[in-house]
């Protein structure tokens, strides 16, 4: 066997036994500190009540069964035809898409046709326009404020 | 007409106009295939400006000579590179599930059984271990392993690692589906009931690299950047540092290794049948990795009596988030209400430590 091959093999010995028992110290490590540092319990109290000894599976819906008792007669409940969860899932769709409008709506209104202006520079000039002429203009012989007083001074 | 005007029109050979052609098909895999976009356009720029005649940048004291030496031959750019990893790493899913540790580690074969193939097809012990450490499916792993090991094949191991990277999502579905039933596809895991409490998260990262840095000295460096980057994640105190780690230093670091690594990737080194049979032998190495971590996770399906699904075990390659995403569409291909995605992040974390463990052991024994 040539002393590449040879030396290759031992390489993958070391390596893998190498990997293998460092990754399992850190595992055990782990698992002691877990023990040492328990994190906050997230599991809630109706799926650790409906089901004893299982943990909730992933994806899985919640049955009416495992809902806290108001929740579980307003979600089993029919509505001709249509259950209470089925009303909740579409009152929650509606305000979210209520949200998204109420976002966009200032944003429409700040930026006034915008792509319809032949550039940048006229549609800066027209807003600056619309905002002088919605400001009144101050009362003949009164002065805009400032902080110098000509009879004062600057001190 | 002065000398230097037109000049690299006599001194372009077809080796050139080939390495330009592959540095485009590089970028064109990048921008219009989405396929890691942010190092293949870099690399693709660095080959393509390596490759063009007579304009220095490659020679001594040229721009790209200069990024190499002070970036890549002394380690550096791998390893601030794991800096922004760490950063961007959540370990919670391990932490959550230690057990998938093991995934991590029984995927790292992959590096091995390439470097065995590689001593078969006639390759030297150092140029073996860097064309096998591409089944790390770990880039800066594979740069730090590769420039100390086998300088010579940077550019070619570079190219291929990250290629096959962006490739996992169409490498591993046929093993996955070769390796597991639809019924073990199908298996729904539990959630933890516990989070992972703050001291646990800001230990992990202390005692991995006093650990580790014991058991290989060697992969201290690789190790300790990548807990630094996650202390500063976890610690909560200094988020300003962590957000630079996450965004700047490590998009500043991509720019520079990606350009660097392109610039090694010249004719000469490229265009021979070495450069084939790397190519060749990283396809291996990352299929043997998705296998190995198939095969565990399927003993610990048995051993767990059906509790962990074996499609996890593919995660234990650290191609970070991507496979974990590949085991997750997975499982949903065969149960859409089957959510795999952060049983997966535990291994693939796993994988990452595996890696740069292994990568150590193999700069510990050879050099």
């Amino acid at each position: 066997m040539p002393a590449d091959l040879r030396e290759g093999l031992y390489l993958t010995g070391i390596g893998m036994v190498v990997v293998f028992l460092a990754l399992s110290g850190l595992l055990l490590i782990m698992v002691a500190l877990q023990r040492l540092f328990p994190g906050k319990d997230t599991s809630s109290s109706g799926q650790d009540e409906g089901t004893p000894g299982q943990k909730p599976q992933a994806g899985e819906k919640p049955t009416p069964a495992e809902l806290p008792q108001p929740l579980q007669a307003a979600s089993s409940q029919s509505y001709g035809g249509v259950t209470g969860a089925q009303i909740a899932a579409i009152a929650a769709a509606a305000y979210l898409a209520m949200e998204q409008e109420g976002q966009l709506q200032p944003a429409l209104r700040a930026t006034p046709a915008l792509s319809q202006q032949p550039s940048g520079w006229s549609a800066q000039g027209r807003t600056l326009l619309a905002e002088g002429q919605s400001r009144r203009p101050p009362p003949y012989q009164q002065k805009p404020h400032s902080a110098y007083s000509p009879k004062v001074g600057l001190s | 007409m002065p000398d230097e005007l037109l000049g690299g029109f006599p001194d372009l050979t077809l080796g050139n106009v080939t390495m330009i052609g592959i540095a485009l098909a590089l970028m064109y895999l990048g921008v219009a295939r989405k396929y890691e976009p942010l190092l293949l356009i870099p690399i693709g720029m660095g080959v393509m400006l390596a490759n063009l005649p007579s304009t220095g940048l490659t020679d001594e004291d040229g721009f790209l000579w200069m990024l190499k030496r002070v970036g890549l031959d002394n380690e550096l750019l791998p390893l601030l590179m794991f800096v922004g990893l760490g950063a961007l790493t959540d370990f919670t899913p391990l932490l959550m599930n230690p057990i998938t540790m093991l995934l991590g580690a029984a995927a790292q074969f992959g590096i091995f059984a390439a470097l065995l193939i590689a001593l078969f097809l006639g390759f030297g012990i150092n140029d073996a271990a860097s064309i096998g450490i591409i089944g790390s499916a770990d880039g800066p792993t594979t740069i730090y392993v590769s420039t100390q090991l086998a300088p010579g094949l940077l550019g070619p191991i570079a190219v291929a690692a990250y290629s096959y990277m962006a490739m996992v999502p169409i490498i591993q579905p046929p093993i996955m589906r070769l390796l597991t039933t639809r019924k073990e596809r199908r298996i729904r895991m539990s959630y933890p009931s516990q989070e992972a409490s703050t001291r646990t998260l800001i230990l992990f990262p202390i005692i991995v690299t006093i650990v580790a840095s014991l058991i290989s000295p060697k992969a201290a460096p690789l190790i300790g950047m990548l807990m630094f980057g996650n202390l500063l994640r976890v610690v909560g105190v200094v988020d300003r540092l962590s957000r630079a780690a996450q965004n700047e230093l490590i998009n500043i670091t991509t720019i520079f290794l990606g350009l660097t690594v392109g610039s090694t990737i010249t004719a000469e080194r490229f265009l021979d049948l070495q450069t084939l049979g790397i190519f060749v032998l990283g396809l291996l190495a990352f299929a043997f990795a998705t296998a190995t971590g198939l095969l565990f996770g399927k003993l610990m399906c048995y051993l767990s009596r059906g509790r962990i699904n074996p499609l996890i075990g593919a995660a234990g390659i650290s191609a970070l988030p991507m496979s974990a995403r590949v085991v997750h569409k997975m499982g949903q291909d065969e149960d859409p209400e089957n959510w795999l995605l952060m049983h997966a992040m535990g291994p693939n974390v796993a994988g990452q430590i595996g890696s740069v463990l292994a990568g150590g052991v193999i700069l510990g024994v050879l050099t």
